[in-house]
């Protein structure tokens, strides 16, 4: 999924390598509290590891052979900060030395399957893996399988982005000519089908295999009472608020959410019901827009952005004083 | 498919081959391996010992010169033939310099069942045989553990034990004595008498002067020019102490005290 | 001590027991069953990948130490005037800039003492596969609509393929191939960079180049034992698969190989940790508190430096006109 140098445009891979920095700062500011002079060949080996893991080829049911990106594997292994850098090392390392993936498509490479990939592998394996061994397995398959395609549906976003965003005067397309519906299908296809299934076996192997031999290895990033898993998760939310926007993109209206002047185009007539209760409810956030920012350019996207955050707020909220209302009543001593 | 026709085991002419096209691992080395003989390669690190054996074991293929195998030519070809495959990697086995190398079971139990689980003997067989190997070996009490947490001399004695466990009638041995233990080293040198007793062939490379003497009839050396440059009973070989010191087995001091 | 059985007369009993299937000849085989050749495809791509590796560096290292302008060049200025390039390479909105930019390319593979025609031929190589076929499509109307260039297929104006309605014509369109022109270019100018630079400077000058220009030494000392230690993990690789390849004996090669890259991961994460671990205490033991300190470097040439730089402003004040 290495992205070669011509298809984005290097305002596109500056803003992703600036997305990515401040994450990956923390990710090093985290490590160096755990062990400060340790860190760098911690790392170093760690960015060895992804680097040389690659190159593991294993045969698949269907009889060719295939090898992993390894993402979930090394967040499994070294935590979400331990592997977000030595990826990010190793992909440098891919990228200068050996031509894997371009100079400054980096950028956009670090942040889909160094920052991205590995994040989504550590929340989906904390979320779904469990104690015992089968749960592990299957929290490590679908860590591989779920963070290929978060970085593959992030990789095809950024690439139908470019003939939106950067066309010459005369309509010929700068940098990659695919438009989002077709980038995005064609990325999500190939990885739903093939990628993310091989990431998620080889994933699965191994997590199995470390599990009879060494089984300690893999509860070592198991945060203890569950302390610090939401910042990864808080992070990977985090982006998807800020590519909400893209909804704005998408032209046409949703199947079902028609207003009535559009369902009278579509099918010719409007039922009563609908003509009388539409409009009577309009919300806080009617269209996601935030009125007064209407007049404001990219008013629109701030819009969508703020929806998210009071959304997500609302949702957290219910759910918190639903937590407490459940909750079983603690037995006083 | 044996030597039992009398035919030579192993038959190379003249083979040279480099690593990376840059770096000269065997610079024409021709050598002829009869059924039941004991030999020791010896030689300096990096004169390619290890390779000569990995071209042996059919695991390297020479850039030039043949190599044939119980009188068939052995290439990469002949390799993706399943009967001969099958029939050659049975009997030539290779136990590794790297021990690690060779674990890759999940248990020691699994390690050593590996091959005869392939030569398909039913499940209570290759119990049988896996146990008889584990206290060949002495290490009964490491059935369930997993390889990667032994020492490096039980490592080997696992190792060895899983060679051995498909009965190879070539064994190939790649400094098995290099950082072991003593007690360890015991057992191999007894094993290898053994197997000299059932008629196998042994070839062993290493530098330790001693296992040579004490396991080997035939000695070769290779020089630090990747050719061979002696070829005789062990006895012979090792008495001429010059070549020993041009040759970079033996140091200034060594052979000052008479050696039994 | 010597072995007491090879002696006629010695006691029998102080020889080591064997067991009695050792010797005894084969047993049961599943060889007859595999009709098919023994394919171990996998095993093949592995060791060659390991292998390319170290081919890919001991070629750069070899060209790293030619005597040629670039070489003599400072790391730290052929950074930024190669990093200028590929941006103004990435910033190109027109095909005339492009050219030239990648004309300069050529110059400069000259000016590293590389062989022209094995470069380009090798580049292009990559670039019309990994770019070159995937940008084909975008290059039809299908995908960019415009003036057509070339028709290539007419289906006239109410054909339809089952219910899907197909376009009255399939053409090459001219803002098609200039985009599709565009991002080919734009790929071989960063490779072909890349790769000079690389080339040309050796991993270890580079990051010493990287360090002047501002890398925090940590983070270059970082990459550096990461590029060192990348090797030693690959002979964890190759040794295993070799060790594996001699003991299968071709029944099930999808369970056993499989088996064989877990335990090859799981080595190779063992020996990352070993290696982390004694590499901190080596460090440890030569004084190193946290803070690495780069030794000095070796001169450059600063008049293979100043001539790089020439050509760079040339370049792109070429491209800034022309583009």
């Amino acid at each position: 999924m290495h992205i070669p140098d011509g298809y984005l445009s290097p305002e596109t891979c500056a803003v992703l390598a600036a997305g990515s920095a401040p994450i990956l700062y923390v990710a090093a500011r985290r490590l160096a509290r755990e062990a400060d002079t340790a860190v760098v060949p911690r790392v170093a080996m760690a960015s060895a590891f992804g680097f040389v893991v690659q190159m593991l080829n294993v045969p698949v049911p269907d009889g060719t052979s295939a090898h992993a990106v390894g993402a979930a594997l090394a967040a499994i292994l070294l935590g979400p900060w331990g592997a977000m850098l030595a990826l990010t090392v190793t992909l440098v390392i891919q990228a200068l030395f050996f031509g894997d993936g371009g100079i400054l498509a980096l950028g956009a490479n670090i942040f889909n399957m160094g920052v991205i990939a590995p994040l989504t592998a550590y929340v989906i394996y904390r979320s779904l893996g469990g104690p015992s061994p089968g749960r592990r397995a299957f929290g490590a398959v679908a860590a591989g399988f779920l963070s290929i395609n978060a970085a593959a549906l992030a990789t095809g976003i950024e690439l139908g982005l470019q003939p939106l965003l950067f066309r010459a005067a005369d309509g010929t397309p700068l940098y990659n000519p695919y438009p989002l519906e077709l980038a995005v299908p064609a990325m999500m296809f190939a990885h739903l089908l093939v990628a993310g299934p091989v990431e998620g076996l080889i994933t699965g192997l191994v997590v199995t295999y470390i599990q009879r031999v060494q089984p300690d290895l893999l509860a070592r990033h198991t945060p203890a009472a569950g302390s610090r898993v939401w910042v990864p998760l808080a992070l990977v939310v985090g982006i998807l608020v800020i590519l909400t926007p893209l909804g704005l993109i998408a032209g046409g209206t949703p199947f079902g959410e028609w207003a009535p002047e559009e369902l009278a185009q579509l099918v010719g007539y409007v039922p009563p019901g609908l003509v009388e209760l539409s409009g009577r409810w309009s919300g806080i956030l009617p269209g996601y827009t935030v009125p007064f920012l209407a007049g404001i350019p990219g008013g629109e996207v701030i819009g969508y952005v703020l929806s998210a955050f009071t959304g997500i707020a609302l949702v957290t909220l219910a759910w918190l004083i639903l937590r407490q209302l459940l909750a079983r009543p603690r037995v006083r001593p | 498919m044996s030597g039992a026709d009398g035919r030579p085991v192993f038959e190379v002419e003249q083979i040279r081959l480099s690593y990376l096209g840059r770096f000269p691992a065997l610079a024409g080395v021709t050598l002829t391996v009869e059924a039941g003989e004991q030999i020791a390669l010896l030689g300096p690190n990096g004169c390619g010992k290890s390779t000569l054996l990995k071209v042996l074991a059919g695991l390297v293929f020479p850039d030039s010169g043949t190599v044939r195998a119980f009188g068939r030519d052995l290439t990469s070809a002949a390799l993706t033939r399943p009967d001969f495959f099958a029939e050659f990697r049975r009997q030539v086995g290779l136990l590794f310099q790297n021990s690690d190398a060779q674990l890759f079971n999940p248990t020691v139990f699994e390690e050593v069942a590996f091959g005869p689980n392939q030569l398909g003997f039913p499940p209570a067989e290759v119990r049988r045989r896996v146990q008889e190997m584990l206290a060949l070996l002495e290490i009964d009490g490491l059935a369930d553990r997993a390889p990667f947490q032994l020492s490096e001399g039980q490592k080997r004695r696992v190792a060895l034990a899983a060679v051995l466990a498909v009965d190879p009638d070539v064994l190939l041995l790649d400094e098995p004595t290099t950082g072991l233990d003593p007690r360890t080293n015991d057992r191999l040198v007894e094993i290898l008498w053994g197997l000299r007793r059932l008629g196998k062939t042994v070839l062993v490379a290493t530098h330790d002067l001693e296992l040579a003497r004490l396991v080997a009839d035939r000695a070769l050396i290779i020089g630090e020019d990747h050719r061979v440059w002696a070829d005789g009973p062990v006895g012979d070989v090792l008495a001429d102490r010059a070549l020993l010191y041009r040759a970079n087995l033996v140091g200034r001091a060594w052979g000052s005290r008479a050696a039994t | 001590m010597a072995d007491p059985s090879a002696t006629p007369g010695a006691a029998a009993g102080s020889a080591l027991t064997l067991p009695e299937w050792l010797g005894a000849g084969i047993g049961p085989s599943t060889a007859g069953s595999a009709s098919r050749r023994v394919r171990l495809d996998f095993v093949g791509r592995t060791l060659l990948g390991t292998a390319d590796v170290v081919q890919r560096v001991l070629f750069a290292e070899e060209v790293a130490r030619q005597d040629r302008l670039l070489q003599r060049a400072s790391p730290a200025v052929k950074v930024v005037c190669f990093l200028a390039l590929i941006l103004a390479a990435g910033l190109s909105r027109s095909l005339p800039p492009l050219i030239l930019i990648y004309a300069s390319c050529i110059l400069l593979t000259l000016l590293g003492g590389l062989n022209l025609g094995t470069f380009l031929l090798r580049t292009w190589l990559v670039v019309a596969v990994f770019t070159g076929l995937v940008v084909l499509p975008g290059t039809t109307s299908l995908v960019t609509p415009g003036d057509p260039v070339l028709t290539l297929l007419r289906f006239g104006s109410d054909a339809h393929l089952g219910p899907v309605k197909l376009p009255a014509e399939v053409s090459l369109t001219r803002p098609g191939l200039a985009g599709g022109l565009l991002v080919v270019l734009r790929a071989a100018a960063s490779v072909s960079l890349a790769t000079i630079l690389t080339l040309t400077t050796g991993w270890f000058e580079l990051l010493r180049g990287l360090g002047a220009l501002g890398l925090p030494p940590a983070v270059g000392m970082l990459l550096t034992l990461a590029y060192r230690y990348i090797f030693v993990l690959l002979t964890v690789v190759r040794d295993m698969y070799y060790a594996w390849q001699a003991r299968f004996l071709g029944s099930t090669p999808g369970r056993a190989g499989r088996l064989l890259g877990a335990a090859a991961a799981y080595a190779l994460f063992l020996r990352s940790e070993a290696l982390a671990r004694e590499v901190h205490q080596a460090m440890l033991a030569r004084g190193f508190r946290g803070r690495p300190a780069f030794v000095s470097r070796p001169a450059y040439s600063a008049a293979a430096s100043g001539v790089l730089v020439a050509l760079t402003i040339a370049a792109l004040a070429g491209a800034y006109v022309w583009g």
